[in-house]
C-alpha cells in the first residue's frame, strides 16, 4: 500500500477519533445550568456577550456572584458589567479568567473580590473542575490547569472524559440538550439567592473593630502580584473589593490586603466593614450592596449611560429577571397578610386563590379585607348557594394585572368539577402552563384544587389558600394559607 | 506502568514512532531501550533483581553450549536451581510478608520483581532447549536481554519460546498497515475485556468472596461464575493488549487462549487456557517425567505431579496446590470412569456427535473449572469448601431477579451492562470458534471497519472502569 494512502487513512481515523472523543466528552460533561450557583451558565454567558460591550468585569468567587447584580448597575446607573466568577475561585485561576476577559472585553476596570486571598494550596479537584471545565480550549486554559492542578491529577482536566465517563448512567435529555451550551445569561453572572443566610446583627461591629492583620500567604501574594502586573500590562484599571461576609477573622486578612493595595496604589473598597452580611446574601441585600458599589464606580469613572442606547435594549429585558426575583424574595420575607397582599397586588404573577369557609369557620372582616386588596368583591361569592353539607368554596385565578380570568363559585361548583386555563404569560411562547381550578365533591381530602400542570398546590385549609406563580421566571413563588382557625394568620408549610 | 493507563498508550505511541523511524538493524536496540525503560518505570531495583536471573541464564546457556558431558550437567543443574531458588525464595518471602502483615508482625521489605514467575519459566525453558540442543544459545547479550524483557509480554506473558520470538526481535520490520491496524484491533479487544468486563465483575466478586459468610446459595454460584469470567477477561484482556501492542511493531506473540470455556473436557480446557504455560508444563515437566509412555499408573502420577506444580507456580498457598490437584484429579477420574461412561452411552444410545451432547460436555466442563476457580480465588481451603457447600445446600435462585444483585456494589445499570458485555464476549467467542473473525473483519470495507473501531473505542472510554475515584485493579496475573 502506498505511503500516502496509509498516511491519509491513519490521519482520517485520528481526526474522526478526536472529533468523536470531543463530542462524547461534551455530551457527558456536567452541565451546571439549573441552579443559582451553577457556573456553566455564567461562564458560557460571558462568552455570549458581544465583544467590548462591558464597562466592568467582576472577578472572584461565589462571594462576588451572590452579592453584585449587574442588572442593578444597569437599571440604576446605566453601566454594563458581568460577574465572570466561579465557586471558591483561587487567585491562580482568577488570573486566567482576567486574561480571558481581556481577550474579549475592554472594560474600564477589572473589579476583583479578594475573598480567596487565603489560598496557599491546591483547591479540591471538584472545585477546580467547576472553575475550568467551561472555559474554551486555548493556551489560557492549559496554563490554568498547569497552575491549579497537581501533576498527578492533570490528566482528568486535559481529557475531561476521564472524569466524566461514569456519568453515562445519568445521561438524560437535559444533559444532551445542553451539549455545547452557549446562551445569554440574563443575570449577567449574578446568582439570585432568594433564601440566604440572614444578617448577623453583631457581625459588622466585630469586623469594623478588627485591627489585627494576618499575612497574605506566599502563593496568594505571588498571584496577586501577577494579576497587578497583568492589568498594568493590558492598560486596564484594577480595583479590589470585598463583599460583606461578616467574618471578623477573615477581616484580619483583608486588613493586609488593604496594606497591599495601598502599596500598589490600587483602590480597595472593603464593604465588609460597611454592611452586615454573610457568605451569600439574598437578592434584597445584594441590591443594596450593588447600589453602593455602583455609586462608588460612578464617582471613579465617567460612564456613558446605556439605558437609552438601542444596542443595549436586551439589557432592559434581562433586568426584569432580577426584579422578578426581587419580588419573589420580598414576598417570601413578608409574614403579615395585609402587607403581603398589598405587595402581591403589584407583582406580575399568576395568583390562584381557594377561599373555604363554613358555619364554624366564617370569613372574618379581616379576611374579606385581604381579598378586597386584590380587587375581589365579596358580593361575588358570599351570597351564593352552595352544595348542601359541603363547606362554602370560592376559587379564583388572576393574572399579573389582577384581572379575574377564571373563577368557580356557587352553582358552578355543583355543575362543574374542574375548569382550566392555559396561561400565555410565559416569556417563552413555546412553554405554556396549564392552570386548573377544581372542586372535588367526592374527595375526602383536598376538595379545593389549584392545579398547575397537573399538580395541586392548594393546601385546602379553612380560610384563604393562595398559590402564586411567576410566568416570566417560570417559577413557583410560593403557596400558603391564611388560617381561619388562627385569626387568618399567614401560615407556610 | 499499568497497561490500563494513558501513560502506557503514550509510551507505546512514542515507542512505535521511534521504532519505525530507526534503520532496521538498530530496531532491536530501540525495543531493548523501551523494554528496559518500561521495567525501570516500575522500579529500577526490581530491574536489578531481574538482571541477576538474566546473568545466570545468559552465561549458563553459553557454558552449556560449549561444555559437554558431566560438566554441562553441573552447569545445567546449577543454573536451573539458582533460578528456581530465587523464584522460590522471593515468592515465599512475599507470602511470609503478607502473612506477617496479617498477623501484625514486623514487616519485611521484600522485592518481588514483576512478572518473575513468567520470566523464570522463560529462562528455564531456554536453558533446557539449549541443553537439548533444540536451540542455540543467544550470544549477543542485548538480544538475550530483549528476549527476556520484551515489554509487551514481560508482565503476563504469553511465555515465549526462544525459536519463536528471537528471530522476530532480531529482524528489521517495515511498517505494514494491515498488521498495524490488526494489532490495534486486538489492543482494543483487550481493553474491552479488561476495563468493561473484568474490572466490573471484580466489584461483585470481591464483595462475595470477601464477605462469603453473609451470602449463600445462588450468590456463591454467581461468585464462581463471575470469577471465572473475570479471571478469563482479565488475563486474556492483558494478553490481547500485549499481543496487539507487539503486532503493531510487526512481532507476533504466541496464542495463549482459544476460548477455554468452550472446552468439552478438562484436557481440552488445558489445550485452550494459558496455552504457553500448558505447553511448557507438557514439554518440560510431563514428558520428561515419562508422560503416558510408562504405564497407566505412572501416567496418572505424572498428571497429578504436573498439575500440582502448576498450582505451586501460581502461588504458595495450599489452596493453589488444591486447585492444581483438582484439575489433575478431574482428568484421572475422568479417565478411570471412561469405561462406565462408554457403557452408559451404549445403553442409552447417546449420539456423541450431536449438538446437545457437545453442549452437555461444555456445561459440565465449565462447572468443574468454575468450582476449581473457587479454590484458586478463596483465601483458604476452608473458605472454598464453605462456599461450595453453600451452593448445594441453599436454594435461592430468586436473588437473580428480585433486585438482590443490585446490592452487591454495582448500580442496576452497571449490573445490566456487565451481563450485556458478557453476552457480547460470548457471541464473539462463539463466532471465533467457527471462523477467523479477525481475517473476516479485515476483509470488510474501511468505512465499516472504522465505524466498528471508533465505536469500540468510545464504548471502552465511556463504559470502562477507570479515572478518579476508581483505581483500576492490577492485572490479576501480574502478581504471579
Amino acid at each position: 500500500m502506498k505511503k500516502r494512502v496509509v498516511f491519509i487513512r491513519l490521519l482520517s481515523f485520528a481526526i474522526l477519533f478526536v472529533l468523536l472523543f470531543y463530542l462524547t466528552t461534551e455530551v457527558l460533561k456536567d452541565k451546571r445550568v439549573v441552579l443559582e450557583y451553577d457556573v456553566t451558565s455564567k461562564v458560557k454567558g460571558f462568552y455570549a456577550e458581544p465583544d467590548k460591550s462591558l464597562d466592568f468585569v467582576f472577578i472572584g468567587s461565589s462571594q462576588l456572584y451572590a452579592d453584585i447584580a449587574p442588572n442593578v448597575l444597569f437599571s440604576e446607573y446605566g453601566m454594563t458589567s458581568y460577574d465572570f466568577c466561579a465557586n471558591e475561585q483561587p487567585l491562580w485561576i482568577s488570573y486566567y479568567y482576567i486574561k480571558e476577559a481581556l481577550k474579549h472585553q475592554k472594560p474600564k476596570a477589572i473589579v476583583m473580590d479578594v475573598f480567596t486571598v487565603y489560598g496557599d494550596d491546591y483547591e479540591k479537584n471538584g472545585v477546580t473542575h467547576i472553575n475550568l471545565d467551561d472555559l474554551p480550549w486555548n493556551l489560557n486554559k492549559i496554563n490554568a490547569i498547569k497552575n491549579a492542578v497537581r501533576p498527578k491529577d492533570r490528566m482528568e482536566f486535559y481529557f475531561e472524559l476521564v472524569r466524566y465517563h461514569d456519568t453515562w448512567e445519568s445521561l438524560d435529555a437535559h444533559k444532551i440538550r445542553n451539549t455545547f451550551y452557549h446562551k445569554n445569561n440574563p443575570y449577567k453572572g449574578y446568582s439570585p439567592f432568594v433564601v440566604a443566610h440572614t444578617y448577623e446583627d453583631t457581625a459588622k461591629e466585630e469586623v469594623v473593630h478588627q485591627t489585627l492583620k494576618t499575612p497574605i500567604p506566599d502563593r496568594a501574594k505571588l498571584w496577586l502580584d501577577k494579576i497587578v502586573a497583568l492589568t498594568k500590562e493590558e492598560g486596564v484599571d484594577l480595583i479590589f473589593i470585598k463583599t460583606p461576609n461578616g467574618n471578623a477573622k477573615r477581616q484580619m486578612l483583608y486588613n493586609s490586603v488593604d496594606e497591599y493595595a495601598k502599596e500598589k496604589n490600587i483602590p480597595f473598597l472593603n464593604m465588609n466593614v460597611i454592611f452586615d452580611g454573610e457568605a451569600h446574601i439574598n437578592v434584597l441585600q445584594a441590591e443594596k450592596v450593588t447600589r453602593y458599589l455602583g455609586s462608588y464606580l460612578k464617582d471613579l469613572y465617567d460612564i456613558t449611560d446605556k439605558r437609552k442606547d438601542p444596542a443595549f435594549a436586551s439589557w432592559i429585558e434581562d433586568s426584569q429577571y432580577f426584579y422578578h426575583k426581587k419580588d419573589k424574595c420580598q414576598l417570601l420575607s413578608i409574614n403579615e397578610p395585609n402587607e403581603y397582599f398589598t405587595y402581591l397586588k403589584d407583582v406580575d404573577a399568576t395568583k390562584m386563590i381557594a377561599v373555604k369557609w363554613d358555619q364554624s369557620h366564617p370569613l372574618s372582616e379581616k379576611a374579606i379585607q385581604y381579598l378586597k386588596i386584590l380587587g375581589l368583591d365579596e358580593k361575588q361569592f358570599l351570597t351564593l348557594q352552595y352544595p348542601e353539607g359541603k363547606p362554602f368554596v370560592y376559587l379564583v385565578m388572576m393574572d399579573g394585572e389582577n384581572n379575574v380570568i377564571l373563577e368557580l363559585k356557587g352553582s358552578d361548583l355543583a355543575m362543574t368539577e374542574t375548569n382550566e386555563c392555559i396561561s400565555n404569560g410565559s416569556k417563552d411562547k413555546s412553554i405554556y402552563n396549564i392552570f386548573q381550578l377544581a372542586y372535588d365533591l367526592n374527595a375526602e381530602k383536598k376538595q379545593t384544587c389549584l392545579f398547575m400542570d397537573g399538580d395541586n398546590y392548594s393546601l385546602d385549609q379553612m380560610g384563604i389558600n393562595v398559590f402564586v406563580y411567576d410566568s416570566f421566571l417560570q417559577e413557583i413563588i410560593e403557596f400558603f394559607y391564611l388560617d381561619a382557625e388562627n385569626q387568618f394568620a399567614l401560615t407556610r408549610e | 506502568m499499568d497497561f490500563v493507563s494513558g501513560s502506557y498508550l503514550f509510551f507505546l505511541a512514542i515507542g512505535l514512532i521511534v521504532f519505525y523511524s530507526t534503520p532496521k538493524k538498530w530496531q532491536q536496540y530501540v525495543l531493548l531501550l523501551f523494554s528496559v525503560l518500561f521495567y525501570c518505570l516500575f522500579s529500577v531495583k526490581l530491574f536489578i533483581v531481574m538482571l541477576c536471573s538474566v546473568v545466570i541464564s545468559y552465561f549458563g546457556a553459553i557454558l552449556l553450549q560449549n561444555k559437554k558431558g558431566a560438566k554441562s550437567k553441573y552447569i545445567f543443574v546449577f543454573s536451573i536451581s539458582s533460578l528456581l531458588l530465587l523464584l522460590f525464595v522471593l515468592k515465599l518471602s512475599q507470602s511470609t510478608s503478607i502473612l506477617n502483615q496479617k498477623l501484625g508482625l514486623s514487616r519485611l521489605s521484600i522485592l518481588v520483581p514483576i512478572g518473575i514467575s513468567f520470566y523464570t519459566l522463560q529462562m528455564v525453558a531456554y536453558l533446557i532447549d539449549v541443553k537439548r540442543g533444540t536451540c542455540d544459545c543467544i550470544r549477543n547479550p542485548f538480544t538475550y536481554l530483549l528476549y527476556i524483557t520484551y515489554f509487551p509480554q514481560i508482565l503476563q506473558g504469553p511465555i515465549p519460546r526462544v525459536n519463536q520470538l528471537t528471530p522476530q526481535l532480531k529482524e528489521g520490520h517495515t511498517f505494514q498497515y494491515e498488521q498495524f491496524v490488526g494489532g490495534f484491533e486486538l489492543l482494543l479487544w483487550g481493553y474491552f475485556q479488561k476495563m468493561v468486563i473484568a474490572d466490573r465483575a471484580n466489584i461483585i466478586v470481591n464483595r462475595l468472596f470477601g464477605e462469603y459468610e453473609n451470602y449463600t446459595g445462588m450468590y456463591m454460584i454467581l461468585a464462581a461464575f463471575l470469577y471465572s469470567i473475570q479471571l478469563y477477561t482479565d488475563f486474556n484482556g492483558c494478553v490481547c493488549i500485549a499481543k496487539g501492542s507487539s503486532e503493531m511493531f510487526g512481532i507476533k506473540l504466541a496464542e495463549n487462549f482459544q476460548h477455554p470455556y468452550f472446552a468439552t473436557s478438562i484436557q481440552d480446557f488445558w489445550r485452550r487456557w494459558h496455552i504457553s504455560l500448558s505447553s511448557f508444563l507438557k514439554d518440560y515437566v510431563y514428558i520428561p517425567l515419562g508422560g503416558n509412555r510408562k504405564g497407566i499408573r505412572k501416567k496418572y502420577r505424572n498428571i497429578l505431579l504436573t498439575f500440582a506444580l502448576s498450582g505451586i507456580w501460581h502461588g504458595m498457598g495450599v489452596h493453589y496446590m488444591i486447585w492444581g490437584l483438582l484439575h489433575g484429579l478431574y482428568q484421572v477420574v475422568g479417565a478411570l470412569c471412561m469405561p462406565i461412561r462408554d457403557y452408559l452411552v451404549k445403553v442409552f444410545h447417546v449420539n456423541r456427535n450431536t449438538f446437545s451432547h457437545a453442549l452437555y460436555q461444555r456445561v459440565v466442563t465449565f462447572i468443574l473449572v468454575a468450582l476449581a476457580w473457587v479454590f484458586f480465588r478463596a483465601s483458604s481451603v476452608y473458605q472454598a469448601i464453605s462456599m461450595i457447600k453453600s451452593m448445594v445446600t441453599t436454594f435461592n435462585p430468586w436473588i437473580l431477579w428480585d433486585g438482590s444483585l443490585h446490592l452487591l456494589g454495582l448500580t442496576p445499570k452497571n449490573v445490566t451492562l456487565l451481563f450485556v458485555s458478557i453476552l457480547v464476549l460470548w457471541i464473539v467467542s462463539f463466532m471465533q470458534e467457527r471462523m477467523n473473525i479477525r481475517e473476516e473483519f479485515q476483509k470488510q470495507g474501511i468505512v465499516f471497519r472504522y465505524f466498528v473501531l471508533l465505536l469500540t473505542t468510545i464504548v471502552i472510554l465511556v463504559f470502562g472502569l477507570y479515572g478518579p475515584g476508581y483505581d483500576a485493579t492490577a492485572f490479576i496475573y501480574g502478581g504471579f
